[in-house]
């Protein structure tokens, strides 16, 4: 907890300190706005917990500075109330603009977001008014923002300053900075583990949005006192939310606070002192910054103090009475509780059972084809398999088996042929649901969420399948794998057999009803093979029915207990692993017709 | 009818430009996989280096000056990726350091450009400049055709350079499959540094065919800097020739849309295309749509 | 020609090649087996430098090739026909051709060498201005292999030849093999998952499983090894 706290505390003390300390009107103002752009900061950050980088927020910035100049001009508003409007309206673009934005993959969405506020900026330029003076009103200082004391204006904004970081850390600490971060380290992923990467991105999107925007009310008041659409819709808004943001540490709650404190004074001092004979003093230290930030430090300042300190606390030589290196380790050590997770229980979104054992199968494979321009690589395959069950799927390589798993795991869609889970058709259902419904996947080459914990990245899974006590049903599938020592560790300290040991528990936490694995052993020596499947029998329920998609026939004919052999996108045989294996077109397939020659020969 | 092509003619000379302007940038980010920002500044530079030219003393004609331009750019290019650019390249995809990075240059730039010539417009005007002639009831400007003919003419040489000689070959063969181009033994940050100084070579000459129609300011960039990406976007992220046809089919779009809406917001509509390719068909009017479910 | 020893090699820490010892002799062929997952690909790799080793050597007539840059190896004359055969599809067979020429050694000798090439290939010399893309599969992989001889390699490489192709296609691209083998001295490692057809034209093979080498052999002796089998298929053959 108090490492929580303790930031709010001297963020507190020193803005308080400051504020008491500064008398000068230029040295009050340069505090201002480094209250105002951390908070615009703050907001930026929030896309980019889920690595979305958005260059487009000035268009949220504009529309809070034009809709409270607006209402206030024509129908004497209050600000506040204007505020609340421009959030309400920046939330609701930024929704319609993230549904198509936010199915782009990668650097198209920042491509993307780059021409909205210029659109915005040339309508409003155009069609309304380039420049809007914000009337004034000493009437009532506190209903129109209308302070007096210059002072004033720097309590409001670390009062809104706060209220964004503390909606900063609700985030982190709830599912929604799990799917976030869940989104940023693996995309795909998260998709298979029931995060619905679009809606989580959209509510991040209209908050950052939104709190852009509140910023944008507070910025003119107290600084700009007049609404230039060039200025509120224009790049350098965008230019330094980037940098306090990337300097600081970008998707971190507290990096812009950081990247503020030194950014902001820096630009307004130059400024101020050569400002007259070099008048891009100010834009050349962001640039400076980003490109110094691009190349040494690409993650920030904090994190890099933190790697600062781990490499530090290694380094000193334990001097008795030296209180420092036991500090540093205290600060670097790993964190001894699970990351904090306030779950808001949800129903399962399972549906009721449709079939019961016995009844229909698990999962039908109907007459699937699938082709890539003219190359043909699925044709008419079909197969069933029954609940707890073991069916392997083997082939050389080449044979189409990817591109069945594809299908499966909503990959691919299929150019032909229907695909039933639990009588319920799938083709047309997506990544998420399909998690959701009861089916688990693992992955060819092993995914993780790299910036997580072994125990995050099951607990993302649990949540992504509405599990009722995420952290604890995480933890005991981790024991069940033997991983419990290294749950709180990096993912990068685990070795290939551990990390497929984690793939099972994150996928087996849903207790799926169909577990789907993706070539498992590639990477495994002989006894890590045996081993795997034994986790694997472990830990599934007598119900659920398991695929295992294999190019190493060995290790499956021990365990499948029918094998389906596929060869040029077609099923070759069908039956049990004793029969597949012996039978000519197998053999022929996977050693060469030549082979089978010899064979007959001797 | 005749307003059509009173608008449509222009558009598709500037078009031509754009083109020009467009390759560039789809040129490194074919071979690289870089989305550039700070190319429409390299256009700025480039911009005020013709000015410098023409109104220095020596009058020299942009036209003539492009060659020398092209050079200079060329050198240019290929010392900022080897001072910068090559540390953001990875196997990893870094694009977060990419963006920064670039857009963090290209500001350095505008403001150095602005400490060094402040915020004045500045013109180029050739004795040309806003002369031109009728055919039928429609006006072609000479500079904007000269901007066109030069065009043409850089197309057809970089044709040339990408098909027919061995540099060229190995930029594409590096655009298409980096790690074949290993196989071959292309030297891969060798062709990245050569197609990034071609690459902002080409834009920057595409800015100095624009300088006798177009007032120089050092924030000159932020107004082409998304219709180039459109151009790009619009002919297939990383297709050179691709580039070159949104190029002019951008020039055609913003000029035509004048027909309907004021001049002033043009651009509107060049950015309303962007976004609708992006959603509709991201990999460019002439790729694949692969989709998944 | 080739020696690796003790190489282990991996991609973001996930070990794909454990502790390998490797050889290869002057105009010796190796054959490489082994199923999915073993490594065979990454060791391919870690040879032309686009997999960078965690440990081990590798030397190259004695030279530490570990110290070259993976275009310098190419110089080297150690020449990799890549798996999934990577042609260059929006580009002429001619100018394929001329790519694998790259190489400072084979620039000019460029006319002799597509002579060659037409001569183990005899289907490539009627596509010379069709465009890689256009290929079907076996003809695609003809010229993989094709553009890698374009280089005069000193060491060729071959990653699964016949990956993804029809029975026929594949005895054509072996056919080829084969007489590239007969009229050049080049070493070459061919990596095939059809064992037979490998070993056949392989004078030494090594099996790869897990990373490991779980087995090194004369062509002869591995064509009558039941082990083989086992390795592909489980102990039940």
């Amino acid at each position: 907890m108090t490492r929580r706290l303790l930031p709010f505390v001297v963020l507190v003390a020193a803005v308080a300190l400051l504020n008491g300390w500064l008398y000068q009107r230029f040295h009050v103002r340069v505090l201002t706005l480094a209250v105002v752009w951390a908070l615009a900061g703050v907001a930026w950050n929030l896309m980019a917990k889920a690595g979305q980088i958005s260059l487009g927020h000035s268009a949220f910035v504009g529309i809070g500075a034009y809709g409270f100049t607006v209402l206030l001009r024509e129908g004497g508003t209050s600000p506040w109330t204007g505020m609340v409007i421009g959030m309400g309206a920046a939330a609701v673009v930024a929704f319609v603009i993230g549904l198509p934005t936010f199915r782009l993959k990668g650097f198209y969405f920042t491509l993307a977001t780059i021409s909205f506020p210029l659109i915005l900026e040339l309508l409003v330029s155009h069609y309304g008014e380039p420049e809007l003076t914000v009337p004034f009103h000493p009437e009532n200082q506190w209903k129109f923002m209308e302070f007096s004391n210059a002072h004033t204006y720097v309590w409001v904004g670390l009062g809104m300053l706060i209220v964004a970081l503390l909606i900063s850390e609700l985030i982190d600490v709830t599912s929604f900075g799990f799917a976030l971060r869940a989104i940023r380290d693996n995309e795909v992923l998260a998709r298979a583990v029931g995060i619905r990467t679009v809606a989580w991105k959209s509510a991040a999107f209209m908050i950052s949005a939104a709190l852009s925007a509140a910023m944008a009310v507070l910025w003119v008041k107290a600084v700009l006192r007049v609404t230039v659409a060039e200025e509120v819709f224009g790049i350098t808004v965008v230019i330094v939310m980037l940098s306090v943001a990337f300097v600081g540490g970008v998707g971190l709650t507290w990096g812009p606070v950081v990247g503020a404190a030194f950014l902001i004074p820096l630009a307004m001092f130059l400024d101020d002192s050569i400002g007259e004979a070099v008048p891009g003093a100010q834009e050349l230290v962001y640039a400076a910054a980003l490109v110094l930030v691009a190349l040494l430090i690409p993650r920030g300042i904090l994190p890099a103090a933190g790697r600062g300190c781990r490499w530090l606390a290694t380094r000193l030589s334990p001097t008795p009475g030296l209180p420092v290196r036991q500090l540093l380790q205290r600060v670097v050590a790993p964190p001894p509780r699970p990351s904090p997770l306030l779950s808001v229980p949800r129903r399962p979104r399972r549906p009721v059972v449709l079939a019961q054992a016995g009844e229909a199968p698990v999962l039908e494979v109907e007459n699937v084809a699938k082709s890539f321009g003219a190359n043909r690589v699925l044709s008419d395959v079909s197969f069933t398999v029954d609940a707890g069950t073991r069916v392997g799927i083997i082939g050389p390589n080449g044979a189409g088996k990817t591109t069945l798993f594809n299908i499966m795991t909503a990959h691919l869609r299929a150019d032909a042929g229907r695909i039933r889970f639990k009588s319920i058709p799938i083709d047309r259902i997506r990544a998420p649901r399909r998690y959701e419904l009861g089916i688990s996947r693992t992955f060819q080459v092993p995914q993780g969420f790299g910036g997580m914990s072994p125990l995050d990245n099951v607990v993302v899974a649990a949540i992504g399948a509405s599990v009722r006590h995420p952290v604890d049903a995480s933890m005991a599938m981790l024991e069940r794998v033997g991983l419990t020592s290294k749950a709180l560790g990096q993912l990068s300290a685990l070795t290939v057999a551990e990390i497929k040991s984690l793939e099972l528990a994150r996928a087996m936490v849903s207790d799926p009803e169909l577990l789907l694995l993706d070539e498992p052993l590639a990477g495994l020596n002989e006894a890590e093979r045996d081993r795997f499947f034994q986790i694997v029998d472990d830990l599934v329920a007598p119900h659920t029915a398991i695929v295992v998609i294999e190019h190493s026939v060995r290790s499956l004919v021990r365990y499948a207990e029918s094998v389906v052999a596929l060869d040029e996108g077609r099923i070759i045989a069908h039956g049990s692993p004793d029969d597949v294996v012996s039978d000519p077109r197998v053999i022929e397939a996977y050693l060469g017709s030549k082979w089978m020659e010899r064979a007959r020969d001797q | 009818m005749t307003e059509f092509l009173q608008f449509l003619v222009p558009g598709i000379l500037i078009g031509g430009v754009y083109a020009l302007l467009a390759s560039g940038l789809g040129l490194i980010f074919g071979v690289m996989r870089v989305v550039n920002f700070a190319q429409a500044d390299f256009m700025m530079l480039a911009m005020y280096l013709s000015w410098a030219l023409f109104a220095g003393g020596i009058g020299m004609d942009p036209f003539v000056a492009m060659p020398g331009i092209f050079a200079v750019f060329l050198l240019l290019g290929m010392a900022i990726h080897w001072l910068f650019i090559r540390f953001v390249i990875g196997r990893h995809e870094n694009h977060d350091a990419q963006v920064i990075l670039t857009l963090g240059l290209g500001l350095i730039f505008q403001n150095l450009i602005l400490i060094r010539y402040s915020s004045e417009p500045r013109v180029v005007a050739p004795s040309y400049a806003n002369t031109g002639d009728f055919i039928g009831d429609i006006f072609i400007s000479r500079a904007r055709l000269y901007a066109f003919l030069l065009s043409l003419l850089v197309a057809a040489l970089l044709f040339l350079f990408l098909n027919r000689t061995g540099t060229g070959r190995a930029i594409r063969a590096a655009s298409e499959n980096w790690e074949a181009a290993t196989y071959m033994g292309i030297n891969i940050d060798r062709t990245n540094r050569i197609a990034f100084g071609v690459g902002v070579a080409l834009t920057a000459v595409g800015g100095a065919a624009l300088v006798t129609f177009q007032s120089i300011t050092p924030f000159v960039g932020l107004r082409f800097v998304v219709v180039m990406f459109a151009a790009v976007v619009l002919g297939g992220l990383g297709s050179v020739s691709g580039a070159f046809v949104g190029g002019v089919l951008i020039g055609i779009i913003q000029s035509v849309s004048q027909v309907w809406t004021s001049a002033a917001v043009k651009n509107v509509w060049v950015f309303a295309l962007f976004l609708l390719i992006l959603y509709v068909r991201p990999n460019g009017l002439f790729g694949k749509v692969q989709r998944a479910i | 020609m080739l020696e690796i020893s003790d190489l282990s090699a991996g991609y973001d820490g996930i070990p794909a090649l454990r502790s390998v010892d490797f050889r290869v002799g002057s105009r010796e062929h190796v054959a490489v087996l082994g199923p999915n997952g073993a490594g065979k690909t990454t060791l391919l790799k870690a040879i032309s430098g686009t997999v960078v080793p965690d440990s081990g050597s590798i030397s190259f007539d004695g030279q530490d090739l570990l110290a070259h840059a993976p275009h310098k190896r190419v110089e080297d004359g150690i020449v990799h026909v890549p798996q999934g055969r990577m042609i260059f599809a929006s580009m002429t067979v001619a100018d394929n051709l001329r790519l694998g020429s790259h190489r400072r050694a084979a620039q000019n000798r460029y006319d002799e060498r597509r002579d060659l090439v037409f001569e183990i290939f005899p289907a490539l010399a009627e596509m010379l201005n069709r465009d890689g893309g256009a290929l079907s599969g076996g003809q695609q992989q003809m010229l993989a292999v094709a553009r890698g001889v374009m280089a005069c390699p000193r060491l060729l490489m071959l990653d699964e030849p016949s990956m993804g192709l029809a029975p026929r296609a594949a005895d054509d691209i072996f056919e080829g093999v084969t007489r590239l083998m007969q009229s050049e001295t080049t070493a070459m490692i061919v990596v095939e998952q059809r064992a037979h057809q490998a070993l056949e034209v392989c004078d030494r093979a090594y099996v790869l499983e897990s990373g490991e080498v779980s087995l090194e052999a004369t062509s002869r002796e591995l064509l009558a090894d039941e082990r083989l089998a086992a390795a592909y298929l489980g102990s039940e053959l």
